[in-house]
C-alpha cells in the first residue's frame, strides 16, 4: 500500500528539521560566542555544578594567597627590623668589650657610656616600629605604642615598660589552617630583659663600676641571641609560607585548567559542526523549495 | 421506459456535480487546521424490478464522509496534553535559570564567596575602617543585590505563573462553551438521519477537542444517540451536552490561584498540569531552598558575630533587634525568627554503656561529635533518648550522664547551655559571669538573671531585652579569657592566648607543692585540670622559674605568676570559653547580631553596622589588632550547617538539580514534539486534502458528467425517432 504523502506532510517535516537545524546552529554560535561549552546549568549540570565549586574555590586560594602575602610582608619586615636592632646590639657589645677594658680611661667610658645610650634611643625605636599605622611588636594592641620609655631629668631613660600584650595575630592561609604573623615586643625584648642590661650597662660604664657592667655582658649576649632566635623564628615561617604560597599557586593553575577544560568550548570542533548544520540546514531548504514547486497543475 | 432513461442520465449528473463539489471543497480546504478530507461514498441506486431481473436504476450519493482515524486523534490530543505541560514547565525553568543567572559573574555563588573573602581581608587588616567599608558593601551585595533580588525575581515569576493559570482558565471556559454550542448544532443536524453527517462542524469540534487538549488531559465520551460529546476534565464534567461548566478561580493570601468547579489533583496533563505543578512544587522548592540558604547563613553569622566585639571592645548599652511575643513564655515559643538552638544529633549510630560513676559512655559510629556537640548540651541520639553531654571524648565517643528515656519536654525545649557574660571596668579588670540558660527560659528570667550581675541593668521593653552598663564599664559577651585573672595564695595570676578548646571549660589550678611558701623557690608545682578531673598540665613555678614569665596549660592557654606567698592545696578556678552563648539565644534575640530577618526576602544588614562599621564583630577582645572572631567566622564556610552540606554546596546542589530538571523538561519537550510532528505526519496521510488527488477526481467526475449529459442527449434522440414514427 502506498503511502499518501501531500504537501502538509511535506511541510510539516521540512519546517520541523529547518528549526531543528536552526536551533542547533544557534546552541553552537552561543558556545563559540561565549567560548563556553556550558552557559546554563542545563546545558550539563553536573559540569555547572563542577564550575561553581571551582569558582569558589578560586576565589577562597586567591584570599589565601592574599593573606600569605600579607603575612609575609609582615614576617619579612620584623625581621628586618630585628636584624637592624641585632646589628646595633653587635655595635654595643664591641662597646662593652671596649668600655670595661682596663685601658679606657673614665673619660673613655663616659664617651662609651652616651655612645650606647644613642644606640639604646635606636633600640626602642626600632621596637616601637609601625608598619601601615599599626605597631609591628604590640601584640594585637596594634594601635597603642608597645614600649613607652621613663627618663630621668637629665632625659635620659631609666627604665622600659611594656604596653602592648602577648596575642599573637594569626592569618587563614587555607581551610582550618591558620599561621602566627607576629612576634610580640614582650616576648623578644622584655622576656630578655634586653632594655635593663643596656640601661644598667650604661650607668654602670658611666659610675666607673667596671665589674658590674662585665656582668650583664652574659645577658647582653642572651638577649642578642634571643633577637637572632626571633629573626631566624620569622625568616623560616616565612620561607613556609613562601612554600605553602608556591603550592597554592600550583593548585590554583591546575584548577584553572581543569576550570578552562570544564567550561570553555573547543572552537575548532564548534565551527566544524556550525558548518555541518549549516550544510544540513541549506540542503533542506533547498530540497523543499523544489518539493514544494512541483505541483500536479503544472501538467494539467 | 424513457422517464425511466432519463432519471438514470440524471442521477449521473447530480452524482458527478455533487463530487466535483466535495472536491472544490476540499481543494480550497486543502489549509484549514484540522480539516478532514471528505469523500462522496456512491452506490447503484435500488434496481427496478422486471420480468427479467433486476434493472438498474441508476447512481445514488449514500453519505459525504470526512475520513479520519479517531485512534490517532486521541493519541495526538495525549501528546498535546503531555507536550503543553512540558513546554510550560520548560519555558518558566529557563526563566528561572536565567533568574538565578548562577555561571555569571554576579551570581549569588561568588557573592557569597565574595562575602567570607571580605571578612578574611578584614582579618588582616581589623584596623582598617576602609577595609570595614569595604566589607560592608559585600555584605550590601550579597544582601540586597543578590539574596533579596533573587526572591523578588521569584515572586515576579510566581506571579507570572499565577497569571497564567488565569488566563488559561478563561480560555478553558470559551472552549468548552464553543463545543457544547457545536455539540447544540450537530445534534440539530444530525438527528434521525445516518446519512447527514455535520462533517465540517465535527472537524471544528475535534480542533477545540485538542485545542482543549493542550490545557489538560481529556476524557471524551461519545454519546451515539445524539451525536454529542461529554468532556471530562480533572474528574468533572466541564461539557455535558449542550452545557458547559464554568471553571472558576480564585487567589489565596499568598498570591496562589486556585481552581474550583474540577479537582486539580486529577489533572494529568496539558499546560494547566504545569503551569500547578510550577506554582505549588518547583517555584516554592527552589523559594524554600533560597531562603534555607540565606536562613542558616544569616543564624550562622549571628551566631559568631554575637559572640564577638567591634573596635569599642564592649557594649555600654544594647538593645535586642527580635521582639518576643510574650516576656512569659519560654523563648522557644515566644515568636523569635530562629529560636535557641535544641540540639538533636542523629547521625550514624550509637550504643551505650553504663560506667560505675552513673555516667554513660556512648559510642558511635559513623559520627562526628567534635565540632557538632558541646558539653553541658542535651543531645538526642538516634537510639531514640536525649542526653545530657559530660564532656565529648572524641569524633565517636561521648560521656553522657544517664539515659534520658522520658525526655518529650526537653525536645521542645532550649538546649541546658550558658551565656557567659563580660563586664570590664575602666581599667580593664574583666569579670566573666556564667549564666545558666535553663530549658523553659523566658525574656524575663534571662534579664533577671542578666540584671543580677554588677553593674549592668537589663529591662524588658516591649517585648526586646535592653543592657546597659554602669557608667565607667562595658560589657560583651566575647570568649576572651579573663586576663587578670584573680590570685592563688597571694600571687597574681595573668592569662594569655586565645582559648582553641571545643568546649568551655574551667581550669583549675591547684598548688601541689608550695616550695618554701613563695613562687619561685624550691620545687613549687601548680597542677592544672580540666572540669572533669583530667591534668592537663604540672607547672614548675620553683626555684627555676622567671617570675612573671608564661607557662603553657594546654588549647592556646598560657599563665604567668606574680611574686606572693602560696600554700599547698591553694586553687584558682578560671573559665576558658570557646562558645560564650551555647544556646545562641543572642543571635535569637538578636542582640549585636550583623544581619537581620530570616530569609532570602528579609535578610539584610543591621542598621547599625551600616551606620558605624567600627561595630562589625572582628575582634573577641579589646585589643584593635585582634582577628580571633573574624577568623571563627570565616570558618563558618567550611562548616556544613545547610542541611548538611556548606552554603557554597547547599547552593551548587540546589542549582545543579535546577539545571537537570530543565534539562529533562526540554528533552521531553523536544520528544513529544518530534512524536507529535510525526503523528500529525501520519494524521495528514490519512484525513489531509491532496490536491493531486482532488485534481485527479475533478477531471474523473468531469468525464462522468460529461458522459451522463452525452447519455442524456441520446435518450432524448432516441425519443425524437420514436415521436417521427407516429
Amino acid at each position: 500500500m502506498t503511502t499518501r504523502v501531500n504537501l502538509a506532510t511535506f511541510i510539516n517535516t521540512t519546517l520541523s528539521n529547518v528549526q531543528q537545524s536552526t536551533s542547533n546552529m544557534n546552541k553552537l554560535q552561543e558556545q563559540i560566542s561565549t567560548g563556553k561549552k556550558v552557559n546554563r546549568p542545563s546545558d550539563a549540570p553536573a559540569s555547572a555544578r563542577r564550575i561553581l565549586s571551582l569558582r569558589a574555590e578560586e576565589m577562597r586560594l586567591d584570599k589565601y594567597s592574599a593573606n600569605i602575602q600579607t603575612a609575609k610582608g609582615s614576617l619579612d619586615y620584623n625581621a628586618s627590623i630585628l636584624q637592624n636592632t641585632s646589628d646595633i646590639l653587635q655595635r654595643i657589645t664591641e662597646l662593652t668589650m671596649q668600655g670595661v677594658s682596663d685601658s679606657t680611661d673614665q673619660s673613655g667610658k663616659n664617651i662609651i657610656a652616651s655612645e650606647i645610650n644613642q644606640l639604646l634611643e635606636s633600640v626602642i625605636q626600632g621596637s616601637n616600629t609601625s608598619r601601615a599605622g599599626r605597631y609591628v611588636f604590640a601584640g594585637t594592641k596594634t594601635t597603642t605604642v608597645p614600649f613607652e620609655a621613663t627618663r630621668n631629668p637629665n632625659g635620659k631613660i631609666s627604665a622600659v615598660t611594656y604596653n602592648g600584650n602577648r596575642e599573637k595575630i594569626e592569618y587563614q592561609i587555607g581551610p582550618n589552617a591558620n599561621i602566627v604573623t607576629n612576634q610580640t615586643g614582650d616576648e623578644i625584648f622584655t622576656d630578655s630583659r634586653l632594655f635593663d642590661t643596656i640601661i644598667k650597662i650604661r650607668d654602670n660604664l658611666a659610675n666607673g663600676t667596671v665589674s658590674l657592667a662585665r656582668n650583664e655582658l652574659d645577658n647582653l649576649d642572651n638577649a642578642s641571641m634571643g633577637i637572632i632566635n626571633a629573626v631566624a623564628k620569622a625568616g623560616s615561617v616565612s620561607s613556609t609560607l613562601e612554600l605553602t604560597g608556591n603550592r597554592i599557586a600550583d593548585t590554583r593553575l591546575s584548577l584553572k585548567e581543569v576550570l578552562a577544560s570544564t567550561e570553555s568550548a573547543d572552537l575548532s570542533e564548534l565551527v566544524m559542526r556550525l558548518k555541518e548544520q549549516e550544510n544540513i540546514f541549506q540542503a533542506s531548504l533547498a530540497s523543499g523549495s523544489y518539493v514544494f514547486n512541483t505541483s500536479i497543475l503544472d501538467y494539467l | 421506459m424513457a422517464s425511466t432513461d432519463l432519471a438514470i442520465g440524471l442521477s449521473g449528473l447530480l452524482v458527478s456535480q455533487r463530487a466535483l463539489q466535495t472536491a472544490g471543497h476540499n481543494i480550497t480546504n486543502a489549509n484549514t487546521p484540522g480539516y478532514s478530507r471528505q469523500v462522496v461514498n456512491i452506490s447503484a441506486s435500488t434496481p427496478d424490478v422486471s420480468p427479467y431481473g433486476p434493472i438498474g436504476a441508476g447512481v445514488t450519493i449514500n453519505s459525504i464522509q470526512r475520513i479520519k482515524d479517531d485512534m490517532l486523534n486521541s493519541q495526538i490530543n495525549n501528546f498535546t496534553s503531555m507536550l503543553g505541560s512540558a513546554e510550560v514547565q520548560n519555558d518558566t525553568l529557563q526563566n528561572l535559570e536565567a533568574v538565578f543567572n548562577e555561571l555569571s559573574e554576579f551570581s549569588l555563588n561568588n557573592m557569597i564567596e565574595k562575602f567570607f573573602g571580605s571578612i578574611q581581608e578584614l582579618s588582616t587588616n581589623p584596623e582598617l575602617l576602609s577595609q570595614r567599608y569595604q566589607m560592608l558593601q559585600d555584605s550590601i551585595n550579597m544582601t540586597t543585590n543578590s539574596f533579596r533580588t533573587l526572591d523578588e525575581q521569584f515572586i515576579k515569576l510566581k506571579i507570572n505563573v499565577s497569571q497564567m493559570i488565569e488566563s488559561k482558565v478563561s480560555e478553558l471556559n470559551g472552549i468548552t462553551s464553543q463545543i457544547a454550542n457545536l455539540n447544540k448544532r450537530i445534534s440539530t443536524l444530525e438527528f434521525g438521519g445516518t446519512n447527514s453527517n455535520a462533517n465540517d462542524m465535527l472537524d471544528q469540534r475535534d480542533a477545540l477537542v485538542n485545542k482543549l487538549s493542550k490545557l489538560g488531559d481529556l476524557s471524551v465520551i461519545k454519546n451515539n444517540q445524539s451525536s454529542s460529546i461529554d468532556l471530562l476534565l480533572g474528574g468533572a464534567l466541564v461539557v455535558s451536552g449542550g452545557n458547559s461548566e464554568t471553571v472558576t478561580t480564585s487567589i489565596t493570601g499568598e498570591g496562589v490561584v486556585e481552581i474550583h468547579g474540577l479537582s486539580t489533583a486529577n489533572i494529568n496533563g496539558g499546560e494547566l498540569k504545569g503551569l500547578l505543578d510550577l506554582q505549588n512544587i518547583t517555584l516554592p522548592k527552589y523559594m524554600n531552598d533560597l531562603d534555607t540558604l540565606a536562613a542558616s547563613i544569616i543564624k550562622e553569622i549571628n551566631n559568631v558575630h554575637s559572640e564577638g566585639v567591634g573596635l569599642s571592645g564592649g557594649f555600654t548599652s544594647l538593645t535586642s533587634t527580635n521582639a518576643v511575643n510574650s516576656a512569659t513564655a519560654s523563648l522557644t515559643s515566644a515568636g523569635l525568627p530562629f529560636a535557641p538552638s535544641v540540639n538533636t544529633y542523629t547521625t550514624g549510630t550509637v550504643t551505650s554503656a553504663d560506667n560505675a560513676d552513673g555516667t554513660t559512655t556512648v559510642s558511635g559510629t559513623g559520627t562526628s561529635f567534635t565540632g557538632n556537640v558541646k558539653a553541658n548540651n542535651f543531645i538526642k541520639l538516634n537510639d531514640g533518648n536525649f542526653y545530657k553531654v559530660t564532656s565529648v571524648d572524641s569524633d565517636t565517643q561521648l560521656t553522657v550522664s544517664g539515659a534520658l528515656t522520658d525526655a518529650t519536654s526537653i525536645s521542645t525545649d532550649i538546649t541546658d547551655g550558658s551565656l557567659y557574660v563580660t563586664v570590664t571596668d575602666s581599667s580593664n579588670e574583666i569579670t566573666k559571669t556564667n549564666i545558666s540558660i535553663a530549658a523553659d527560659e523566658t525574656l524575663n528570667t534571662l534579664t533577671a538573671k542578666i540584671a543580677s550581675i554588677a553593674n549592668i541593668n537589663a529591662t524588658v521593653t516591649n517585648g526586646t531585652l535592653a543592657i546597659t552598663s554602669d557608667s565607667g564599664y562595658k560589657f560583651n559577651f566575647a570568649k576572651e579569657l579573663d586576663t587578670n585573672s584573680g590570685t592563688i595564695g597571694s600571687s597574681e595570676t595573668t592569662l594569655s592566648g586565645n582559648y582553641s578548646g571545643n568546649d568551655n571549660d574551667i581550669f583549675t589550678l591547684t598548688v601541689q607543692d608550695a616550695g618554701s611558701g613563695n613562687v619561685g623557690t624550691g620545687s613549687a608545682q601548680v597542677q592544672v585540670t580540666d572540669a572533669t578531673g583530667n591534668i592537663l598540665a604540672n607547672l614548675d613555678i620553683g626555684s627555676s622559674y622567671t617570675v612573671g614569665s608564661y607557662l603553657q596549660i594546654a588549647d592556646g592557654v598560657s599563665v604567668s605568676f606574680d611574686t606572693g606567698s602560696i600554700s599547698v592545696g591553694n586553687k584558682l578556678a578560671l573559665d576558658v570559653v570557646s562558645d560564650p552563648d551555647t544556646t545562641n539565644v543572642l543571635a535569637s534575640l538578636g542582640m549585636n547580631t550583623f544581619f537581620t530577618g530570616n530569609d532570602a526576602s528579609t535578610i539584610s544588614v543591621a542598621q547599625y553596622i551600616k551606620d558605624d562599621v567600627s561595630r562589625i564583630a572582628v575582634a573577641s577582645t579589646s585589643s584593635p589588632g585582634d582577628n580571633t572572631n573574624a577568623l571563627r567566622m570565616v570558618n563558618l564556610q567550611n562548616i556544613a550547617s545547610t542541611n548538611s552540606a556548606t552554603f557554597s554546596d547547599f547552593l551548587h546542589s540546589t542549582v545543579a538539580q535546577l539545571g537537570i530538571e530543565t534539562a529533562q523538561k526540554a528533552s521531553e519537550k523536544e520528544s513529544f514534539q518530534s512524536l507529535l510532528t510525526n503523528l500529525d505526519n501520519r494524521r495528514q496521510e490519512i484525513s489531509g486534502v491532496s490536491i493531486e488527488e482532488e485534481m485527479i477526481n475533478t477531471i474523473r467526475f468531469q468525464q462522468a458528467f460529461q458522459a451522463s449529459a452525452r447519455y442524456i442527449s441520446v435518450i432524448t434522440e432516441l425519443n425524437n425517432v420514436l415521436m417521427q414514427l407516429t
